[in-house]
């Protein structure tokens, strides 16, 4: 994570088109922003986020703001794409898969390595996966946002076009929920 | 701690901002809190882990793309292209508003007259100063109305500024030169002093104004053609007629096609014809200048005045007699009148006769029909001997030129 104080000057080096910079921002937050768009589309966020760095970078000459203000943009730009993605998708035309194929493509996916699909649900994106599991998809947006990206409640509200007050109600129903199936979890083991 | 706790500590949250955005960051500290918060503050530090090596996987390229799309983008703030666009807008609409302002306005004008006037007095004069000559320059016949304004300045088509004497004064005095016709070449020369003509001797005669009556509209060949009101210096009777109709039309064309392709000296043996000058004559109705007798492929001269050499009748014998080539439908090539068959004549190869001597063409007017067709035609020397040149007035032997 980038501080404050440095931020100004990163985005100012990467407005120019210097490397360092743009690898310092590309580093500090492609992870949340890899695991906020897999969280909602797995198989697009690769895409998606290559989409969100470049929309970001026609744009860096221009920002004005502390860390958490291009935070906040950069998610933007993210949920704009992926409701770009999902108005695409709706519009494509759904093919059937028999079942042959779609285990052929089950397959190929787990590979020869089914230890790193376990190390992944285990890692970070496993762990976003359990959290927005069994929420709402209001409820995960604003979690995601809250949890993965680190914003707080007012920049949530202006990303979702919400009050404040809502998204604090919908992070409260989602709390509430998760508490309920980890607690059964806890009381399980 | 009960269920119920758990549930009420978790209800607290909603209405305590500060512990809400605790427990979502992780990092509320307090013994009461529940045993599922533990399991939650995991998962949010797992999700908030540091980076894995197949999150950037795709740094290399995603990087480099980076690069070009902010060095692309470098110098153009998207505010600044927002405020370019609302000011192209507002331009557009300044132009549509600009547009439809003049329309009305010229409009408005041209409904009070105002554009006619400015037409008159700007318009018009620039036109005929600068775009006539220029379409004169190019060298192209034009068909031209004698009713056109370089016509009512005197001005023939075509004049060059060589040829900037065949803009005639009407003021000025002419001398009727007129040359001898074929008919002539069994009678002996004039002597020199003396007028070919017999009829008009060579004074100077006073100034006889023929204006151009309207006419049908005709084509106009391709010889440049002289104002249709002209100075024809005709007999020395000192009147001053208007040719009114079709004849005055067509005799006013002849001496038109004479003095746009001579000079002076060809305008008096085109003026020479006492037929012109002679109310009789003029108001006698010509056959040739009748347009629906002319060929389809009349030419101006013919339209001018003269009749359709291929025309059975005078034209034909006037030709015969003469001993011309058949005539083409050039200007004045068809023509039994003498005025035009001397105004077609070249005045590069006619030397000006000297004033009061008569004078002697030799040229075939080549020069003054600027084309293929009209380079002997003019020179129809016979005199006109068809009812129509016959109704024109006395002959005009005399005046032809001689072959």
């Amino acid at each position: 994570m980038i501080q404050d104080a440095e931020l100004p000057d990163v985005v100012r080096a990467a407005g120019r088109g210097e490397h360092w910079a743009l690898t310092e921002l590309f580093r500090a937050y492609q992870p949340g922003l890899l695991r906020y768009l897999r969280a909602h589309e797995a198989g697009a966020a690769d895409d998606l986020a290559s989409e969100v760095w470049i929309g970001a970078a026609r744009g860096l000459a221009q920002f004005t703001g502390d860390e958490a203000a291009f935070r906040a943009w950069l998610f933007t730009i993210a949920r704009r794409r992926l409701i770009d993605h999902r108005r695409r998708a709706a519009r494509r035309r759904t093919v059937a898969i028999d079942a042959d194929s779609l285990e052929r493509v089950i397959d190929q996916v787990s590979g020869d390595d089914p230890a790193g699909t376990v190390v992944d649900l285990l890692g970070a994106q496993g762990a976003v996966v359990e959290l927005v599991a069994e929420l709402t998809p209001e409820q995960a947006e604003a979690v995601l946002l809250r949890v993965v990206a680190g914003l707080p409640v007012a920049e949530v509200a202006s990303i979702m076009r919400r009050p404040p007050g809502t998204v604090r109600v919908l992070c409260h129903r989602a709390l509430r929920r998760l508490a309920g199936r980890l607690d059964r979890e806890v009381r399980s083991t | 701690m009960t269920p119920d706790r758990d549930e009420l500590w978790a209800d607290m949250a909603q209405f305590d901002a500060r512990l809400a955005d605790g427990v979502w960051d992780g990092d509320v500290h307090d013994p009461d809190a529940p045993a599922w918060y533990a399991e939650l503050v995991a998962l949010i530090r797992r999700a908030r882990g540091p980076a894995e090596p197949h999150e950037l996987a795709d740094e290399p390229v995603v990087v480099a793309t980076m690069r070009r799309a902010a060095l692309r983008h470098r110098g153009v703030p998207t505010r600044r292209r927002r405020v370019r666009g609302a000011a192209r807008v507002v331009a557009m609409k300044v132009t549509a508003a600009a547009a439809t302002t003049g329309m009305a306005g010229v409009a408005a004008a041209a409904a009070t007259g105002a554009v006619a006037t400015v037409a008159v007095t700007i318009a018009v004069p620039a036109i005929s100063r600068h775009v006539v000559p220029m379409i004169r320059d190019e060298g192209r016949p034009a068909a031209v109305s004698p009713e056109s304004p370089a016509d009512q300045r005197g001005e023939a088509p075509g004049c060059d500024d060589e040829y900037a004497s065949c803009i005639l004064d009407e003021r000025a005095p002419i001398t009727a030169a007129a040359p001898p016709t074929a008919d002539e070449a069994d009678d002996p020369a004039p002597p020199p002093g003396e007028p070919a003509s017999a009829d008009p001797p060579p004074t100077t005669v006073p100034v006889v104004t023929v204006q151009a009556a309207p006419s049908p509209p005709t084509t106009v060949a391709p010889a440049p053609l002289p104002a249709p009101t002209t100075t024809v210096a005709a007999q020395p009777t000192g009147t001053t007629t208007t040719l009114p109709g079709t004849a005055s039309t067509t005799s006013t064309t002849a001496a038109e096609a004479g003095a746009a392709h001579t000079g002076p000296t060809d305008r008096e043996a085109a003026t020479a014809s006492p037929a012109h000058s002679e109310p009789g004559a003029v108001t006698a109705p010509r056959a040739d200048t009748d347009p629906a007798t002319m060929p389809a492929t009349s030419t101006g001269a013919e339209s001018a005045g003269g009749p359709p050499a291929e025309r059975p009748g005078a034209g034909r014998a006037a030709r015969t007699q003469a001993g011309d080539p058949p005539a083409h439908h050039t200007a004045g090539s068809a023509t039994t009148d003498p005025d035009a068959v001397d105004a077609t004549r070249s005045p590069a190869s006619d030397p000006p006769a000297p004033p009061g001597e008569p004078r002697v063409d030799a040229d075939d007017g080549a020069r003054g029909t600027e084309g293929s067709h009209g380079a002997r035609s003019p020179r129809r020397s016979s005199p006109p001997r068809s009812s129509s040149v016959d109704a024109s007035g006395p002959p005009a032997g005399p005046r032809g030129p001689r072959r």
